[in-house]
């Protein structure tokens, strides 16, 4: 189904343990999960052909300064990677990606309008799509239940 | 859930409740149209508004106000005191809002004067004096989801 990106959310736990908290005043996310591929035309190919090599996870976000949320700019400092989700509309929660990544931040202030942040993220772990949204953190509530 | 109007309603207050402005402008404080009458007054319009979004709401709102001293009078005496006054009780100060909202800034876009003839009467005149200023309000954070 096709929904409005209004209610979009992105989630992040900087410990990998406790479940991930949505960040707030975030407007914008974008994820790309592109291939790559090795080129291995032969002779006689009628036309180039590749074969597919590692999936390359990375992705930005951006959104508004607020003072209460800090998460951004501490995920930055980590030298550890947190629980990343990137879920596309929250009426619709089993829908999402997620995995561990690295993530930092910036920060654009001018005169004229509301300071500005954005990042950028890569993987720094497996990551799932759709078909397994919710699986890497239903883990980590495990784990957490185990340790306590 | 915040009303847009009470950034409207913050406006008015700030230059109802000055005693000096009142003394110049005793016909009061009106947003869009003075009552029937009036030959001394401020009149606040609204001339442009815009929200800027995030994921589950709405992060802040930019309203921008004309807001003029409007006098019907044989000269313009008094006028400049009148927008002198405007100026100092909006250009970058703090403006009281409900708790749901918190204020970004309040600045002077432009400052605005003009003059126009009385229709019935050709010996007075309508003064215009004061600014155009924009007011951003910052909405709270809380995440909703259509019901």
């Amino acid at each position: 189904m096709i929904k409005t990106g209004r209610y979009g959310q992105v989630l992040y736990s900087p410990d990998g343990v406790a479940p991930p908290v949505a960040i707030v005043s975030i407007n914008a996310w974008k994820a790309s999960f592109k291939q790559e591929y090795e080129d291995v035309t032969c002779f006689q190919d009628v036309n180039k052909v590749y074969i597919p090599g590692m999936k390359d996870v990375s992705g930005s976000y951006s959104g508004f300064f607020n003072s209460d949320e800090l998460t951004p700019f501490e995920a930055g400092e980590a030298e550890t990677p947190g629980t990343l989700q990137l879920v596309p509309n929250t009426t619709e929660p089993t829908f999402g990606w997620e995995g561990l990544a690295y993530m930092d931040a910036e920060i654009d202030c001018s005169v004229d309008g509301a300071p500005k942040i954005s990042g950028e993220f890569k993987a720094a772990g497996p990551w799932s799509g759709p078909a397994g949204f919710g699986a890497l953190a239903a883990r980590m509530a495990k784990a957490k239940g185990n340790a306590a | 859930m915040p009303n847009t109007s009470d950034l409207d309603r913050a406006l008015v207050a700030k230059l109802a409740g000055d005693a000096a402005l009142t003394a110049l402008m005793p016909d009061g404080v009106w947003m869009d149209i003075a009552p029937h009458g009036s030959k001394r007054y401020v009149r606040i319009r609204l001339i442009d508004a815009a929200n800027e979004s995030r994921f589950g709401g709405r992060a802040y709102q930019t309203k921008a106000y004309d807001v003029e001293a409007v006098a019907l009078n044989a000269t313009s005496d008094d006028m400049d005191a009148a927008g002198a006054r405007i100026e100092a009780l909006l250009e970058d100060v703090a403006l009281p809002l409900p708790p749901d909202l918190a204020l970004m800034d309040l600045i002077q876009l432009r400052p605005l004067r003009d003059g126009q003839h009385d229709d019935r009467d050709s010996s007075l005149h309508w003064f215009f004096r004061g600014g155009r200023y924009q007011l951003r309000a910052s909405w709270p954070d809380s995440f909703t989801t259509p019901q």
